[in-house]
């Protein structure tokens, strides 16, 4: 599953923000899972590639002032 | 992890497939119904086993965040209400119980509810499995049935054995050095000693 991005579409962008913000809810249940795809990277959301499953980044933060080490979320 | 752990991601470490593809961005959610056969530190020590073999990274090691690392990356170490910042707790924050019908939604679709770490889903949707000593689990977070009034980042919940027919209960797992393995113990020790006593 190869989907793109669709960051140029200006027009669905911005009703799939509306839809968000405004939607307290859960995404309908009958989206499709293309369409989930395409909201989370629309929000810039880095969500697990198709086919990856599992494959973290780490990106160590810095956690001070309670914890005083870094560690990666 | 920047958001709680998915069903996709699950998927990934235990070889399975889920037969509701539409349910892969949702949170995985604990059977904690099944501790008594299969205690929780167990289902734990398996889960960071496979993710240690499956994302292994030099002189790191995955665990359970403690409570202190949790509130470190909600943001709200110091003081904050809420992973956002200060402005009270709206439906575009979190899912949260604010009337209506009270369900699971896919990780990662909140963004005004980001912490300043730009960690996700910190409030609502599920309660977060945190470490409260080496033997002892806490909840983080809140989930969607609780009400905007009931739920505080800094607030940890006992793990109450009678609720374990629970299904709002996930985690996000995080990774340390393995030369902090004592410190990031001292410092979860110091955090539950200054715990208010009135919220255990």
């Amino acid at each position: 599953m190869d989907l793109p991005t669709l960051r140029d579409d200006a027009e669905l962008v911005a009703r799939l923000h509306r839809r968000l913000l405004s939607h307290q809810s859960a995404l309908p249940e009958d989206a499709s899972l293309e369409w989930r795809w395409r909201v989370k990277h629309l929000l810039g959301a880095t969500a697990p590639s198709p086919g990856e499953g599992f494959s973290p980044n780490l990106t160590p933060i810095k956690a001070g002032p309670l914890c005083d080490y870094d560690f990666g979320p | 992890m920047t958001y709680p752990l998915t069903v996709w991601e699950v998927d990934g470490l235990f070889q399975t497939q889920t037969d509701r593809p539409i349910a892969l961005f949702y949170p995985y959610v604990f059977d904690l119904s099944r501790s008594p056969s299969r205690p929780l530190a167990v289902v734990l020590a398996d889960l960071i086993g496979r993710c240690q073999a499956k994302s292994p990274h030099d002189g790191w090691v995955w665990a359970v965040p403690t409570a202190a690392e949790w509130l470190a990356l909600a943001g709200c170490q110091e003081g904050t209400d809420h992973p956002w910042g200060a402005e009270k707790i709206g439906p575009h924050h979190a899912n949260l119980r604010t009337g209506g019908r009270r369900r699971l939604e896919p990780v990662g679709i909140r963004p005004a509810g980001r912490s300043v770490t730009r960690t996700w889903d910190c409030l609502g949707n599920v309660h977060e499995l945190v470490a409260w000593n080496e033997d002892d689990y806490r909840l983080a977070g809140g989930c969607m049935r609780n009400a905007p009034s009931q739920v505080d980042a800094r607030r940890f919940r006992p793990l109450l054995g009678e609720k374990l027919q629970r299904k709002n209960v996930g985690i996000r797992l995080i990774r340390y050095r393995v030369e902090d393995a004592e410190r990031r113990m001292a410092v979860l020790r110091a955090y539950c000693a200054s715990y208010p006593s009135t919220w255990m």
